[in-house]
This record gives structure tokens, C-alpha cells and sequence, in this order.
């Protein structure tokens, strides 16, 4: 049974209302984090992320020396929209699906390989060092989270016996893929904090490049990159929450409200690892997942399989 | 007209948020300045071009202000500079770093007061459209002008090598790890570049995020450690203020390496433990457990290995001192003096030299090629640079 097509401004307006919203929302999240790890006591400002995009609208948008312009300036805008993209498969009801297509996991994953291009574009357009460093230290790591990434969601639609998102949440009616398949939710979260990258595998925006790929973006397209950064990670946690939680299922209260939370819970998690941790050295980064968590990865699938198939 | 009202909107709204500020320190205040990250109503920002206001703080030498005057150029407009504490000749004539006339001339604050209020009133006036945005101080050109080929030519062949904007072309050379021909990136990094000391220079050879080559081309500011590490080299001090100082220093240099691991949130609880005024034992061992627990500190071990110095370890080492030296700083009477220091490594950090790597600038040329950018960056973080007190003491 699949969900009825939705109207395409309605498709629009979830898409759009939903990530605005959760993006807003993780930013707050993320002050909240930051606040209790650093011991202070956590202060919940609704209006910040409004005075910060206010800011940049205000200031200038600098200009380095002969930088590909055209690039600089889209790159975070094709980040936000492949955020969308991205948002766009998770259903929010058996219902309500802005975009359910019969390949949503493979739609996701071209998300994932494209939002590494999509950061690399915007360090390296810039034409000025340490942007370029990051650029290049990011998309040397990315080949490694996707492919684990890969594995795992392959294992999620084993069961479902397809790649759309909404049998793959139908098929969660019984158990919970976090419990059938107890590797997949942490290896999932570790492809998440590489491509929102922070925390441990915060390779592109980061402090020993000072500030990296978005190191000379300032203004108006600053807002776009900060807006696309936290608007991933929204896209991935309802991600998250489809695959791995169940999405809109739950008792009594209404499908989208459980999707809600369950991204929510995501969120948070994500926010918290994020700033709880140092950024681990390239070298451990690559070997941790080639040697670590890809075999692992692989593990899980190969278990799925042989349970699909007795 | 109807753009500019809503200019003037948007202003007003955002300047009730925290102000961006880019902080360039000078000598005696790369400390003070790291202070003010734990400020609420400031942020500060890792770029310049994230910031509103450059703040000069302390007496940045004379040779280093075309270096800030880059700097000061590469904030977006609406851009302000404060200078804090630079020195008679800036509090009585005036900045330098101004056109006298401009409107929108530099603020200054005396070395004694506190800033903040000063860079609270600038920002919001800057954000709000009150004030006027400061002017470019160097010509819209690039540094080094275009030599094309020609007896001082970029004196490559075709498109290849040379130097054609006074900085080589990026070539092909062996690495020095596994010998892949990549891009050789040449840059300077620093004095302003704030994973870096303030003041220290870094000519970097890098391929990919690998270092090949460093040069370094200025040493970091002196900024003296409290008088009480002076004074203990020459007599009898107070146990306790010498056991503090020390809890200080060595919260303080974990949490810089913390911050250029992009942990910038431990490291904000680790500086607020270093300057509380009275440091809880029990806050700094659930700081410790944070940072281990965390995987932290797991993150980091590796790092700099091999330079025979491993990151983490040292982290770790430090705030296990430190919690030892807070209890002894507990248990010590108010009149307990330590005594004549002739056993310098009796009296721990900073005068144990442990095993720092490159504790001499000059090393650092030796210790950082054949590590990624991201290794050395927290090894210099964590660097002891600066000598006993006073600026003349002699390094045991």
C-alpha cells in the first residue's frame, strides 16, 4: 500500500515548513548543548537564530581575491537544497509524503555523495588557502562515512524488501529497526556527524583552520552556509528517525507528531555529540572506519541477509 | 528608501544578539583576551570575516600592524576597531591604525579597564546603522603586483611555476610520507591566526592537509606567566598562591589545545574553571571525567606522535596535575611557603620541562613536517612559549 500522491505546493510547504522549522529548532538545540558542556547554565533564546540572521543580512558579503564567484555563492544554496532533497523522502504519515518515491533510500544516498561535493565546491571557490585545505581534508574523509552509510541503509530495506521510505517504516510495525538491527542507529549517527560534520569528524568548518571552508564567507551567503548546515542535520535526523526509530509510528498521538519527536530526539543527540567531543586526527578517522566500523557495517548487512533469508 | 528602513530594522533587531569580535592580541594579552570567549553578550569569532569589530588588544608591535591592517580589511562592513590597552602612544595620540578624520574613527580603552562595555556600545551602534563603518586601510589590490614572463617574469615555462602574484604556483612534489606527487601549497599562517600563539609567524609548505616544510618567520609575543613563577625561582612564596597559579596555567593550556581540536564548548568550562576565583576540586575532576569520558582525549591521543609527543597524553597529564596541585593547594595553611627553589622540577609545571616538544621555536622547523595541519595546529596550541615572569627571567 502506497500513500496517495500529495499536492505539490502542500509538498512544498511541509518540505519548506518543516526544515525552516527544525533547522531553528537545532540551533537552539545546539546553544543548549554547547551552554551544558561548557557549565554554564543553559539559556533558551527563541529569538537568537532570528538576531544572528538578521546580522548577516546586514553585513557585508567580503570578497577575496579572483575567487570563482558564481561557485562561491551557490554552493551553500545547493547545501540547503540538498537538505530538501533529502527531507523531501521521509514520510510523515502513511499518508503524508512529500516525496515518496519507490527509490528513497537511493535518493538519499546521491544526497550524501553530493553534499560532499557540494562543501568541497564551496572552500575550494574561494581562492584562498585555508578554505582549500578544509575543502580538500573533507572530501578525502568522504568516500569512508558513504560507503558505511551505504551498508546500513541497504540493511534497513532488506526487511522491507524495498528502497521506499514509507515500507520501510511499515515494515518497523512489529520491531523497531534500532532493536532488530542494533549496529545500524550509531553507525548511521557517525555517517551524520561527518556529513553535518562536527564533533569528532568536523574535517571542513574547523578551528585549526579557523573556521576552514566557511573561513572567508561572511554575510548574506554566511546565513545560507549556517542555515544549509543545520538544515542537514534536521534532513538527516528525520532521516534517522524513518529508518531507525520507527518514524510515524506510535500510539495515540498522530503519525507526524511521532516523526516529529523521534527527529527531535536526532536532533538533540546530534547536537550533544557534537560538542562534547574533539575532532579526531585524519589518520585515526580513516582507519577507524576502513578497519572499524565499514566491517561492522558489513557484519549487519550480512546478518539481515541470512534473517531475510531463513 | 523602503531598503533602507528595513536595513535599519533588521539592525536594530540583531544588535540586541551577542557581538561578533575578532581579537588580534598583542604582547601580555593573548590571556586576558581568550577571556572574554566566556562572555555571554560577546562572541568571538575564529575569522575576521565573521566579526564586526577587530580588537586590538595590548601593544601590537609596529611591525605587525601591516599584518593587522590585512586583517582589518578582511572584516565585512559594517566593521569597527577597538584597541584595548595599547600603550601610552596609542591612548595619547591617537590610534594608528586611522584615518584621524574618519567618522567612524577607532574606540579606545586603557589597559586597566574592562572592555567589554566599550565593545558592547561600539557593536550595537555598528549593527544598529549608528555608527559609521570604518574604511578599507589599504588599497583594493593584490600584495605582490603581476609579473608576467620577462627577465622578472613569473620565470616558469608556459603555465607552470613561477611566482606570478609573489607567491609560488602550486607544483607537484614527492611527499614526505608516502612519496604520492600532490600539489605543493605554500602559506603563512599567523600573527593573528587564532589556533596559533599571537604574534607567531608560520611559513607552511602543505600537501593535501599533510606539512612538508615550516619556517618560522616571526617568534610569538612574550606573554609573561603570573609573577608568582618568577618569584618562586628566587625565594620563598606562599604554598597556595603558587599551587593556584599553577591549577590556572595548566586549565588554561588545555583548554587552548581543546579549542583547536574544535571542542570549543570543554574548552569554554575548562577557561572557566582557570579563572573562577576560588576553583572547585570537585569541578575540575568532573571537567576531567568530561574530557575523558567524552572521547576527548581519545580524539586526541595520536596527535603529534610523531614528534615523539602525543597531544592527549599531555592533556591528560596536565589535568592530572592540576587536580593534585589543587589538593595541595587545599591542604596548605595560609602560611606555608614553599622552599628555597633550588630543585627547580620539584616545583612542577612550568618549571619541570617535561618533555615539551620544540619548547625552542627553533624546533618546531624539525618537529612539524610529515604531520597533518590539524596534529600540529594543537601542538603549538599547547606550546609553553612564554618565560617566568617579568619577560627577563632565565628558563631553567
Amino acid at each position: 500500500m502506497n500513500p496517495a500522491p500529495v499536492p505539490p505546493a502542500l509538498a512544498v510547504a511541509v518540505i519548506v515548513g518543516g526544515l525552516g522549522l527544525g533547522a531553528w529548532v537545532f540551533v537552539l538545540l545546539d546553544r543548549a548543548a554547547t551552554d551544558l558542556v561548557s557549565g554554564r547554565r543553559p539559556s533558551v533564546r527563541p529569538l537568537a537564530p532570528l538576531r544572528r540572521a538578521a546580522f548577516l543580512l546586514v553585513q557585508q558579503r567580503a570578497e577575496t581575491e579572483r575567487p570563482d564567484r558564481a561557485v562561491w555563492m551557490l554552493a551553500p544554496a545547493l547545501y540547503v537544497a540538498f537538505a530538501a532533497v533529502g527531507a523531501a523522502v521521509v514520510p510523515w504519515s502513511a499518508r503524508l509524503a512529500p516525496a515518496d518515491v519507490p527509490v528513497g533510500i537511493v535518493l538519499w544516498g546521491g544526497v550524501e555523495a553530493l553534499a560532499i561535493v557540494a562543501v568541497f565546491l564551496h572552500g575550494w571557490s574561494a581562492n584562498a588557502p585555508v578554505a582549500l585545505v578544509g575543502a580538500y581534508r573533507f572530501v578525502a574523509l568522504g568516500l569512508c562515512f558513504m560507503l558505511v552509510s551505504m551498508f546500513v541503509l541497504i540493511a534497513a530495506a532488506l526487511p522491507a524488501e524495498s528502497l521506499r521510505l514509507s515500507a520501510i517504516v511499515a515494515s518497523q510495525r512489529g520491531l523497531w529497526n534500532v532493536v532488530r538491527q542494533p549496529l545500524g542507529l550509531p553507525l548511521f549517527l557517525f555517517v551524520g556527524l561527518g556529513l553535518t560534520f562536527r564533533g569528532p569528524l568536523d574535517f571542513a568548518d574547523s578551528a585549526d583552520l579557523a573556521g576552514g571552508v566557511a573561513a572567508e564567507v561572511s554575510g548574506p551567503s554566511l546565513l545560507v552556509w549556517e542555515t544549509g548546515r543545520a538544515a542537514m542535520a534536521v534532513a538527516f535526523s528525520a532521516m534517522a528517525a524513518a529508518v531507525f526509530l520507527g518514524g510515524w509510528l506510535g500510539p495515540w498521538l498522530p503519525g507526524p507528531v511521532w516523526l516529529g519527536l523521534k527527529t527531535l530526539f536526532v536532533m538533540a543527540l546530534m547536537a550533544g555529540l557534537g560538542r562534547s567531543t574533539a575532532r579526531l586526527r585524519t589518520e585515526s578517522a580513516v582507519t577507524l572506519v576502513w578497519v572499524g566500523l565499514l566491517p561492522l557495517s558489513f557484519l549487519g548487512l550480512a546478518v539481515v541477509g541470512l534473517e531475510v533469508l531463513r | 528608501m523602503a531598503v533602507s528602513a528595513l536595513r535599519r530594522a533588521a539592525g536594530r533587531f540583531a544588535a540586541a544578539g551577542p557581538i561578533q569580535l575578532f581579537a588580534a592580541p598583542g604582547p601580555r594579552f593573548r590571556d586576558r583576551s581568550e577571556d572574554l570567549t566566556l562572555r555571554p553578550e560577546l562572541r568571538l569569532t575564529s575569522s575576521p570575516r565573521h566579526a564586526s569589530i577587530l580588537l586590538v588588544a595590548g601593544p601590537v608591535p609596529a611591525e605587525c600592524e601591516k599584518a593587522l591592517a590585512r586583517v582589518h580589511d578582511e572584516l565585512p562592513r559594517p566593521r569597527v576597531t577597538v584597541r584595548w590597552g595599547g600603550g601610552e602612544r596609542v591612548e595619547r595620540s591617537g590610534p594608528r591604525l586611522s584615518r584621524g578624520d574618519s567618522p567612524g574613527a577607532p574606540v579606545v580603552v586603557p589597559e586597566g579597564e574592562d572592555p567589554v562595555p566599550a565593545l558592547l556600545e561600539a557593536g550595537r551602534r555598528l549593527v544598529r546603522g549608528e555608527r559609521p563603518s570604518e574604511p578599507e586601510l589599504l588599497p583594493d589590490e593584490p600584495p605582490w603586483p603581476w609579473r608576467g614572463q620577462g627577465p622578472y617574469g613569473q620565470g616558469g615555462e608556459g603555465m607552470m611555476g613561477g611566482r606570478p602574484y609573489g607567491r609560488p604556483l602550486a607544483m607537484t612534489a614527492e611527499d614526505l610520507r608516502d612519496g604520492l606527487a600532490l600539489d605543493r601549497l605554500e602559506l603563512a599562517l599567523g600573527p593573528f591566526f587564532p589556533p596559533l600563539p599571537p604574534g607567531l609567524v608560520l611559513q607552511v609548505a602543505l600537501q593535501g592537509d599533510v606539512i612538508q616544510d615550516v619556517d618560522v618567520a616571526r617568534a610569538p609575543f612574550v606573554q609573561p606567566l603570573p609573577d608568582v613563577f618568577g618569584r618562586a625561582l628566587r625565594e620563598a612564596v606562599p604554598a597556595e598562591a603558587l599551587e593556584t597559579a599553577r591549577v590556572r596555567l595548566l586549565l588554561r593550556r588545555a583548554a587552548r589545545v581543546l579549542r583547536a581540536a574544535g571542542a570549543g564548548a570543554l574548552a569554554d568550562r575548562g577557561l572557566g574553571l582557570a579563572v573562577a576565583p576560588a576553583t572547585d576540586p570537585a569541578a575540575v575532576g568532573r571537567f576531567r571525567a568530561l574530557v575523558r569520558r567524552g572521547g576527548s582525549l581519545r580524539a586526541l591521543r595520536g596527535s603529534g606522535s610523531r614528534s615523539g609527543v602525543d597531544v592527549g597524553t599531555r592533556v591528560e597529564g596536565w589535568l592530572e596535575q592540576a587536580e593534585r596541585a589543587l589538593a595541595r593547594a587545599r591542604r596548605t595553611g595560609p602560611d606555608e611557603r614553599t622552599g628555597p627553589a633550588a630543585d627547580l622540577r620539584a616545583l612542577g609545571p612550568p618549571f619541570d620541562g617535561d618533555a615539551e616538544p620544540a619548547e625552542a621555536l627553533e624546533g618546531l622547523g624539525d618537529t612539524l613536517p610529515g604531520l597533518e595541519w590539524g596534529e600540529a595546529a594543537l601542538l603549538v596550541a599547547g606550546l609553553r612559549l612564554a618565560p617566568y615572569g617579568g619577560g627577563e627571567e632565565a628558563r631553567p
